[in-house]
């Protein structure tokens, strides 16, 4: 058990995972001092319409959602490739089990990532219920983001907002901890620990655009994790990203592992 | 030093968090609830006008056309569906109101808890029948207002179960939005 603190220690005890939740963290403030200066009265304004999560008015929300994977990537999955270049994970397989080692990466790989999504996104919200107030959203003024029947979780939209932005929240730091896995399959096949981050980056950003669809029902993921909803999302699709996106890369990561000679 | 510096951003940074605990506090106990329900059959007083929902139906395509004889509707699918109100609209007040007056002041259009529409008022253009120029104090009449619910903005569930639903007719949205809960009609 050893193993998965001294991981978990690495995983957020660095400086790259400060360098990712300040990043985030940074394109909520600043979608949030945009509002501040563009709606001075805060009576005109609800906070589930400010929240970086449904804030459709401003790029903050695509630039937030497009960045995602290096977001959740940046603070540790990198790691995968540096500690096999550098020889550290010999050492550490001399104390421990292989596939402890592996194990304890993929959880604090996950971990960290799932906490620099989520972070940035609770700072935001918390940063904007102090200066907005948590009113219902008004369907026929069209001024939210058009949550409606079809899109998901509509009624915790309608009528708890908060509950919303928190599921959401919860739902994209599961998925930037996932994505973390992705970046630690890419490790094997990449050169550097740039592209190991980028590789699940790229997977995120071609895809998301691929599979977008025609509105009605869409495998993007990118679409699929982003609040707003531009695109109809069923809830077996989701499922199926969340199983997929989960069980591939840890059934790849354990093939590879398996066998590899690390000492 | 290092570990007192730590210490004082760690009491700083609690201090910001308890003081925008008590922000967040303020600015929620200041807002009010900006919705006014009205239950079935209640009678509205909008500054002038009366209005009280007399009937309301979800009629398919097909019985919206047999039922106010029209020859066509304007549905994005034919398996879409219309949600009609009829709403008694009476002048309480000295002077008579024109008819656009009174339409665009009483209606916003429909809404349930996780969908809303605008009516439509031209759809009803040939439905409604009005004898003068505008509504003389203490006269009334009834206005049908009508608006598409349309498949794809619901789910497969909802869908099937429509009349499990509670829609409601918005006639005012500012300062404070009114609605009245409609008595949909199977």
């Amino acid at each position: 058990m050893k193993i998965y603190g001294f991981e978990m220690g690495r995983a957020f005890r660095n400086a790259w995972f400060v360098v990712s939740v300040a990043m985030g963290t940074a394109i909520g403030i600043a979608d949030c001092m945009l509002c501040v200066r563009q709606y001075r009265n805060i009576g005109e304004k609800a906070l589930i319409q400010t929240w970086l999560g449904t804030d459709y008015q401003f790029a903050y929300n695509s630039l937030f959602y497009v960045l995602l994977p290096l977001i959740a990537c940046l603070p540790y999955a990198g790691s995968c490739f540096t500690d096999m270049k550098s020889g550290y994970e010999r050492n550490i397989c001399v104390k421990t089990s292989r596939l402890s080692y592996m194990a304890a990466k993929a959880v604090s790989v996950a971990a960290s990532g799932a906490a620099a999504v989520a972070i940035p996104l609770l700072v935001n919200l918390f940063v904007c219920a102090g200066l907005y107030p948590n009113k219902l959203p008004d369907k026929l003024s069209f001024l939210y983001a058009g949550i409606i029947d079809c899109d998901m979780f509509p009624r915790l939209f309608a009528l708890h907002p908060v509950g919303y932005c928190l599921v959401f929240t919860l739902l994209d730091a599961v998925f930037g901890g996932l994505l973390g896995l992705v970046a630690m399959c890419v490790a094997r096949w990449s050169g550097s620990r740039f592209s190991t981050i980028m590789g699940s980056f790229a997977l995120y950003v071609f895809t998301g655009v691929i599979f977008e669809g025609d509105g009605t029902g869409t495998w993007s993921a990118m679409d699929m994790v982003n609040p707003l909803q531009n695109v109809v999302v069923y809830r077996y699709q989701m499922v199926t990203m969340y199983v997929g996106v989960c069980i591939i890369p840890l059934l790849l990561i354990y093939m590879w592992h398996r066998r590899r000679d690390i000492l | 030093m290092k570990k007192w510096c730590i210490a004082m951003g760690c009491v700083l940074c609690l201090c910001a968090v308890i003081f925008w605990c008590g922000r967040i506090y303020s600015v929620n106990a200041a807002h009010t609830s900006e919705m006014v329900t009205y239950d079935v059959g209640e009678t509205v007083d909008l500054e002038g006008i009366e209005i009280k929902c007399v009937e309301a139906h979800i009629f398919s395509v097909d019985e919206y056309k047999k039922n106010f004889n029209v020859g066509s509707v304007d549905v994005l699918y034919p398996n879409d569906k219309l949600l009609c109100a009829c709403i008694n609209v009476k002048n309480t007040g000295d002077t008579a109101l024109g008819w656009s007056d009174v339409i665009d002041g009483m209606c916003q259009g429909f809404q349930s808890v996780t969908w809303g529409s605008a009516a439509d008022p031209f759809a009803t253009q040939s439905v409604n029948v009005f004898t003068s120029d505008d509504l003389a104090p203490g006269a009334d009449q009834d206005i049908w207002f009508t608006t598409m619910l349309s498949n794809i903005a619901f789910s497969r569930h909802t869908w099937e179960h429509l009349d499990e639903e509670e829609f409601y007719f918005v006639p005012v949205l500012e300062p404070v939005q009114i609605q009245m809960k409609l008595d949909v009609q199977k």
